[in-house]
């Protein structure tokens, strides 16, 4: 009976490989060959594992590495047609204020979870001063909806959405 | 010799799979080490007199909420964690708050309108909002009877994963 190894790679002719570029020799172990191979790797497997138990246990991970963090794309909730027309309404109120003070807002589109607002390029001094008067429009039309965030991202987009959580801004350490 | 070559190439790649094996079977060799253990606490009780204290309660499954009154899936999420905690208080589980970045008084309201009956303290000056590496909220910890981590959920839990994640906790006692 023959057999082979089907993780091998096939290996080519002695001799060259010219006019016959697509044949290759399959070189085949024999069955009890492989068998003790497979037989010492998984023995010594088990062995390993049995040494690392018997070993001193563990040490628990830090809880820092088993928490999982929500990042700012994964942080939107998928929104109802209803949801998406009210949360427009709110945003076409803002553009309206903006363009009434000046700044050049293009008119709110919708996303598959968020409402957005395109904004044209400025400089970093100028999206600042930007941001604070945008801020002053969004008090003026009585804030976001219920259970809705309102954010200038640095893509210079505001995005309009309902957030899964309130990420939270990291607390430096104590020196 | 190209013969033994390959052989110990076979009982390298069946080690290999037989410690691949063990991994996937055992979770918290994924992580490289046994699973985190809960850092205990003892914070000023919103809802009751004195302190919420977690090693107090050692040997009971602990779902540990942390929360605040201006966040709004906070606010969304706290009526299905009071339904949870009803659920699940005879089975050695226990419900507890942890308020963060909050004024007290906010707090009281919000858990008095929801009819939070479960333990809730309030966290000053961050000190349990670092020691879980909290990142959003709300964000809910569940904690075994022998003080370890068994699952954290960022952002608000549906009742399903609750359910199933404090069933296993319970089932590791």
């Amino acid at each position: 009976m023959e057999w082979y190894l089907p993780l091998r790679a096939p290996v080519p002719l002695r001799g060259g490989t010219r006019g016959r570029a697509n044949e290759y020799e399959i070189r085949m172990i024999r069955p009890p060959a492989a068998a003790l191979s497979v037989l010492l790797g998984a023995g010594a497997g088990a062995a390993a594992l049995a040494l690392g138990a018997g070993a001193t246990p563990p040490k628990p991970v830090p809880l820092s590495r088993f928490v999982s963090r929500l990042t700012p794309a994964e942080n939107k909730v998928a929104l109802s047609d209803a949801e998406l027309a009210a949360l427009r309404g709110w945003a076409r109120g803002v553009e309206a204020c903006m363009t009434k003070i000046g700044i050049r807002a293009g008119a709110p589109t919708v996303g598959h979870d968020e409402i957005l607002i395109a904004l044209p390029r400025v400089s970093k001094k100028e999206r600042l001063q930007r941001a604070e008067r945008s801020t002053r429009c969004v008090a003026s039309v009585g804030g976001p909806p219920a259970h809705a965030s309102f954010v200038i991202e640095h893509d210079g987009r505001i995005h309009l959405y309902r957030p899964r959580a309130c990420l939270l801004p990291v607390v430096p350490a104590k020196t | 010799m190209i013969g033994l070559a390959r052989q110990l190439a076979l009982a390298l790649v069946t080690f290999l799979v037989v410690l691949l094996g063990w991994r996937v079977a055992h979770p918290a060799a994924r992580l490289g080490g046994r699973a985190p253990e809960a850092p205990t606490f003892s914070i000023t009780a919103l809802n009751a007199s004195g302190h919420v204290d977690l090693s107090s309660y050692a040997g009971r499954v602990v779902v540990l909420n942390f929360w605040a009154s201006w966040c709004g899936p906070c606010r969304e999420e706290l009526p299905l964690l009071e339904r949870e905690w009803r659920r699940w208080r005879g089975d050695v589980v226990t419900f507890v708050g942890v308020d963060v970045r909050d004024a007290t008084g906010d707090a009281k309201k919000v858990i008095a309108a929801a009819g939070i009956t479960y333990p809730v303290g309030h966290d000053h000056a961050y000190t349990v909002e670092r020691l879980y590496s909290v990142g959003a909220l709300p964000e809910t910890f569940v904690i075994r009877p022998d003080g370890h981590v068994a699952a954290q959920f960022a952002g608000a839990v549906d009742a399903g994963r609750l359910g199933a994640a404090i069933a296993r906790a319970l089932g590791e006692r």
